[in-house]
Formats: structure tokens, sequence, C-alpha cells
């Protein structure tokens, strides 16, 4: 087995340590990024598990994890950094006050502006910044994971503010200069692809695409969520759900769902699904009311092959 | 191994997905990070480092397997039928033993077989070395050029020469059809010949089919738009898209917004220092914002029903950029498509309003109609597209409604798919339409309706 594979492997091993079940795929991609310290684009259905995979790898390497949330109209003051006017107002009031003390003994107006430009300006300096997810992911001590969640959602000039720190994990302020990662943070962009992100920044990102999970995943994934679960039934319930995406919805319903719906099965001490069972706790699953009608309308349709293969395994 | 995966990033760029040298330099310090021993992990990485969107990883990997699978068949020769074929053939030994003992023999003339290598690793059943030579031999044909089936022909020879089959076809002259050799070398013959052949056929779909399409592509945009065969609507879907797609990427740049509320510290410190720094007036930060907004009319009567059926297509999938654009269908009445634009798919909507509004076209009911259904919302950041002939039917053209609209709007549009001269001839109302319009333009290839969307776009902003 080469060296890759070994710490791939190792990879899937430590993150189902922390519940969260990942492919082949999606590990070789957190090898990527590590190897080449790049940022992973993750895209996918909602509800797939993006963000929590930015969660887990946090949790996984231990570091500190610091999320900026996008939203249309987020700028560079709440992304990256703001300065502290308030403290700063007070500190020209200062200034003002101690001037006399400052120019004392200058001789001519000469003599005064030379004494005033003698001593440092902290008007603009790191006493008066206040940073903002961005920087403090590049400022971290120990290194951090960063999460951009739903960048889609954010404006298009947001994404040409984002290319240098995802590019050279550095940032520029124009009165301080260029502020440089200590260590490199390892940075997860989620995007729901409501709109098509620019080139720039997905040449800059490893393309992560995660689809809706197998039948064999999926049931993984509920067995590690919720190991109390009966095996018959988580098997009986990834079936359906994996039938009821088939259908044309809404909104399919994604793991985060189902792991909702299963829970709320056992909670309910179910052990078989069964029509009524099914109709009463569809609202977990489904989202919309024209969803839930289609559903319901096909529902013999999608029961039978869980069913029957249930029995089969009964008998 | 680095030429290979140059060579697969070239494939994939043929294949429409754009891979720029910065990141096939990620892709091969990706592969160096992961090996090349597993084959599905590299399919990954190269899918991960090089595609931008699932459509574009989904080509990415099947072009993987159509491209390695060649390359890999000495781990898996079943996977590939032409090399599984060689396997029967040489299960007589005796044969093959008395042809290998006839090639050392520095007397006979089966001898000149000798100066082949790849001859030798098929007799000798050396797998490994027959695909490296083949390989090797592929990569020294100018196989990019190969764009039409009818080269394959001309390339499976050069590529029989390049691995030295002309020694055995000169062996087998010399040789008389009794010798005990004949057969085996026929079935030599026969192998090379369809080992050749199939390299070539392997390449030429790499190859070619991103070339063909791309020259489909280009003669599309320059045909007219109503000459083009209904064989080809999918394809012409496509291309639509892409243009939309370049287009929308072009002009991406969203308004800018007032950011109210947000203390502009900087001029306002700034601008006080005559007021002894006191802060008696304040900046806001602010930009400017601008709402470009289209209007779009569609004459959709049966004459010009084929180049509204691209623009209408063209503003379905520009609602991306211009989420303002309101559509129109007219012909002997005008109505608003808008709504079924948003809801339906592009071919239904278009046919349903084909089918809603289609007839003889009285452009003076619909303008008037218009304006009295959208008059109030056009705005000077309006810009109104008309596509039509203008072929009125002897109708009244009513000229003074679309002057109304010209004083609200920013700019009138008119799309004329006639060619310059035909207009103001018979029924037309060309030339008089025409003075009112800011612009008008002749427009029935794909080629030109992209340029004035894009002129339009650049204008709107």
């Amino acid at each position: 087995m080469s060296q890759a594979k070994q710490s791939i492997d190792a990879i899937i091993a430590a993150f189902a340590e922390y519940g969260y079940i990942c492919s082949d795929k999606i590990a070789t991609a957190i090898f990527l990024a590590t190897a080449l310290e790049k940022p992973i684009l993750i895209e996918g259905p909602p509800g797939v598990g993006k963000t929590e995979l930015a969660n887990t790898a946090a949790l996984v390497s231990g570091k500190e994890l610091i999320r900026l949330q996008c939203y249309e109209g987020l700028d560079e003051a709440k992304a990256l950094y703001e300065w502290k006017y308030g403290k700063q107002l007070l500190y020209t009031q200062v200034l003002k006050e101690k001037l006399g003390d400052v120019l004392e003994g200058a001789t001519g107006l000469d003599g005064a502006m030379a004494r005033l430009h003698s001593f440092s300006d902290v008007f603009y300096s790191h006493e008066f910044l206040e940073p903002r997810p961005l920087l403090k992911a590049l400022q971290s001590e120990l290194g951090a994971v960063l999460l951009i969640d739903e960048i889609d959602k954010a404006d298009q000039e947001f994404e040409s503010l984002l290319l240098e720190v995802l590019g050279h994990y550095q940032t520029s302020i124009p009165e301080l200069g260029t502020i440089k990662a200590n260590i490199p943070p390892r940075v997860f962009l989620t995007s729901n692809n409501t709109r098509d992100l620019s080139d720039a920044l997905k040449r800059r990102c490893l393309h992560l695409y995660i689809p809706y999970p197998d039948e064999k995943l999926e049931q993984k994934i509920i067995a590690s969520r919720l190991p109390e679960i009966d095996p018959d039934l988580n098997q009986q319930v990834v079936k359906f759900v994996q039938s009821l995406r088939e259908l044309d919805l809404k909104k399919a319903p994604a793991i985060s769902e189902t792991i909702d719906w299963a829970r709320s099965l056992v909670l309910l001490q179910a052990n078989q699904l069964d029509r009524q069972l099914v109709r009463d706790t569809l609202n977990v699953l489904l989202k919309f009311e024209q969803d839930i009608e289609a559903a319901e309308q096909a529902l013999g349709e999608l029961l039978k092959p869980s069913i029957t293969s249930s029995s089969r395994v009964l008998n | 191994m680095k030429q290979q995966l140059l060579r697969f990033m070239r494939l994939l760029q043929q294949q429409g997905v754009r891979v720029s040298p910065a990141e096939s330099i990620d892709a091969l310090s990706a592969v160096s990070a992961i090996g090349v021993e597993s084959s599905d992990l590299l399919k990954e990485t190269l899918a991960m480092t090089l595609a931008k969107t699932a459509q574009e990883e989904m080509i990415c990997k099947k072009c993987f397997d159509q491209f390695f699978n060649g390359a890999d068949a000495t781990q898996d020769a079943s996977q590939d039928g032409s090399d599984a074929s060689i396997a029967p053939e040489l299960a007589t030994p005796s044969i093959d033993d008395a042809l290998a003992a006839a090639i050392a023999d520095p007397d006979n003339p089966a001898n000149a077989l000798a100066n082949s290598p790849y001859i030798e690793a098929v007799l000798t059943q050396n797998e490994a070395e027959q695909q490296a030579i083949l390989a090797e031999a592929m990569g020294s044909l100018p196989l990019e050029t190969m764009k039409f089936f009818t080269q394959k022909g001309l390339f499976v020879r050069r590529l029989l020469d390049a691995l030295g089959e002309a020694s055995l076809r000169q062996v087998l002259a010399n040789t008389a059809p009794t010798d005990p050799l004949q057969p085996a070398l026929e079935q030599l013959q026969q192998t090379l010949q369809s080992q050749a052949k199939s390299s070539i056929e392997r390449a030429f779909e790499l190859n070619a089919a991103g070339h063909h399409d791309a020259l489909m592509e280009e003669l599309l945009q320059k045909t007219r738009l109503n000459a083009i065969e209904r064989r080809h609507a999918d394809r012409l879907k496509s291309l639509i898209q892409k243009l939309a797609r370049k287009l929308t990427r072009k002009h991406r740049k969203k308004p800018k917004r007032t950011r109210r509320g947000q203390l502009n510290m900087i001029k306002t410190l700034r601008k006080n220092i005559p007021n002894d720094g006191v802060l008696l007036t304040t900046y806001w930060r602010r930009t400017e914002k601008r709402k470009p907004q289209i209007m779009a009319l569609c004459d959709v009567s049966g004459s010009v029903s084929a180049y509204a059926k691209f623009l209408l297509m063209l503003l379905y999938y520009l609602q991306d950029v211009l989420p303002r654009t309101r559509s129109f269908a007219f012909a002997h009445r005008l109505g608003e498509i808008t709504q079924s634009f948003q809801q339906l798919p592009v071919e239904l909507a278009i046919e349903r309003a084909n089918w809603d509004f289609g007839g003889a076209t009285d452009y003076g009911s619909s303008l008037e109609q218009f304006w009295k259904l959208a008059g109030k919302d056009i705005t000077p950041q309006t810009t109104v597209i008309i596509l039509g002939d203008a072929r009125n039917n002897y109708g009244n053209p009513q000229f003074d409604v679309l002057q109304a609209i010209n004083d609200r709007c920013r700019r009138i549009i008119w799309l004329n798919p006639e060619s310059k001269n035909q207009w103001g001839s018979g029924d037309s109302e060309m030339v008089r339409y025409q003075r009112v319009c800011q612009s008008a333009y002749e427009c029935n290839t794909l080629g030109q309706l992209e340029r004035v969307i894009d002129q339009l776009l650049t204008l709107t902003r």
C-alpha cells in the first residue's frame, strides 16, 4: 500500500471517530488539501454534510474553528477587519491634550512639525485593528480551520476580496501593509450553487462535490450517528429515503433529514416501517406541502421494496 | 508519466474543460503527492484539481477512463477486446517456437523480424513491453492533427510503420505459401494490424470528438438561424447555453449598492480638520446604485418564430445576469411571459408563448397593449428590445406609441432578422420604426445575436 493510501485510510478512521463517515473521495480531498495547502471548495445539495465536514476537520486536527457565514451585503468590514473608531477618536482627543507636552521646547513652526513627525503614528496600528474572521484565521497562533459557509450567498465583489487570502494566505491592509499567516489555516468553502462562482476563485481551490450518499454509506452514517437504531429499521429507512430522492420533489431529503427521521422513529420506538407511521412522520423528512402530498400518493409504491426486503431478512 | 498527464489535460481542454497552466501545475503536484499506484485515487485527484463544476468532474472522469484504460491495459488486459484477442492466437506454442527459432536463425529470411522490438515483444508475450513500445509509437505521431475519420487509415499505416510492420510484410512476401511458418506469420500480421487499428480508433474518439464539436459550433454560429436543421437543435441549445454563460461571466458585475449606516471615518476625520477636529459633518459610505432593466418584446408569428425562439432561449438563460428582465410575446396580441419563463423549463415556456400569442402580426395594437400593460413600469433605466421583422400586414403602425415608449425608456433596440436591404420593402415598416429606435440591428445568426446582446449588456451597466 502506498504512503498516500495509508494516510487517506488514516483520515477516514480519524473522521469516523468523531462520527463523520467520509467516502474515499472526501478523504482524498482532505489529504490533498493538507499536502498542497489549498482550500477545498465543497459543493453539493443542502444537507449532505458540507459544513459538518469542516466542523469535524477542526475537531480531528484539534484546531480552532473560525466560521464566516456569508450573506448578501457582507463586506470587508465584517469579514476581514475594522478599525476601532471609538478608540481612535478618544486617541485624537488625548493627543490634543498632550500636544502641548509633546511640543514643549520646540522653536518655531518648523521645529514643531519636525517634533510631530518624529514620534510614531499609532492612529492606524495593530492596537486599533479589530480582526474579523478572515484576519483572525490568519493571525491564529496555532493555526485554525476557517469555514467560509455558503460563499454563493455573498456578492461577487466579496469573492475578489477572498482571492488574496485563499491564494497566498495573506491580506493587505492599506494603512499597515501585508499581513501573512503564521500557520496557513485549513480553509473550507461551501456552496449551494445558487450562482456560479468566479473562475478565479475556483482555480484556487480543490473542487469537491458531495452528492447524496449511496445506500451503504448512508446506512453507515446513520448507524454511526444513532448507534441504538435497529439494523433492520436502518436498512428500511435508508431504502425508503433513497427511493424518495428519485421522485420529482421540490427539495429531496438530505442526510441530515434522514438522520432526523431515523431519530424520531427511534424515539417513537418503532422497529418497522408501516404506512401509518410513515404518513405521520413524513413532515420530518419533507419540508414542502407539495412534496408531502406527492410522497403520500406514491407511498404504496415506495414502501413495497423496503418492506418486502425486510421480511426477507426476518425470515 | 508527466507527458501522459499533460496529454490528458490537453484532451480535457478539447472536451471543453478549461485547464489553465496554473491548474495543470497544481494537478501535477497533487499527483506527485498522491502517487500513481491506485488508478481510482488518481482519477479522484485529477477530477478534484482540474474540474470546477460537477459537470466538468463527470467529463474529467469519463475522459480518464477512456484515456488511461488503453495505457493501463497491462494490468487488466481483459477490459480491452483487442488485447484479449492476442491470447488465443498465441496458444499454439509449437508454431511460435518454430517462428522464434526461424527469427533467431541468421540464414532464415524471417531473421529480418528481429529488428522490430515490438514483434519480439508480441512473440515473447511481454505485454508490458508491448504497451510501452505502442505508447511510444503513438506518441511519435501527430495525433492532434487527426480531425476527420478519413485520416484514420493513414494514421494506422504510419503507426504500423513505426512498429516495424514493414519488415514483416517483406518476410511474408518472400515466404512460400507452403512454408510451415506462413500461418504463424499471417496471424502475427493480423494481430499487429488489429492492435494498430484499435489504438488509432481510440485516439480518434478521444481527439476528434472535441475537434468535431468545436467545428460544428463554429459553423452553427455563422449559419442563419432559420436554416439550421432540426437535428442540430440540441447542439444549438447547448451552444446558446454556452453563449449565455459567456455573456453572464463577462457582465457578472452587479450594480453597487449603498452601504447605508456606515460611517466613512477616514473622510469624516479629514473633512473636519478645518473644524478643529470636531466632527461636525459626517460622511457616510456609499456607492452608486443603478438598476438596469430589460423588457424584451418577441414577435412569435410564423415568419420570425425561428429567430424568436433563439432570442427567447438566450433571454431565458440570461435571467441570471439580468434578474429584472421582463419578457413579452406578441403577434396579433401581446402578453407577458415572464412568469412562465420563471416557472417552466425553456422548451415548454417557448412553446406556450408560441401557442398563446402566435398568429398574423399586428405591430400597432401589440405596441399599444404593451404600453397599457407595462408603460407605467418603464423608467429611464429600462432598455426595450424588440425582435421582429416589422411586417405589419399593412395595418396601423402606431408610431406615436413607439415614440411614447422611447420617451420614457433609456433606449429601444430593434433586432430584425431580415437583411438590411429588405427593410422597408412591401409591408415592412422597419424604415419608419427605425427612426424612432435608438439602434436597429440586423440579427439572424447566433454570432450577431451574441454581439448585440454583448453590447447591450455593456450599455445597460
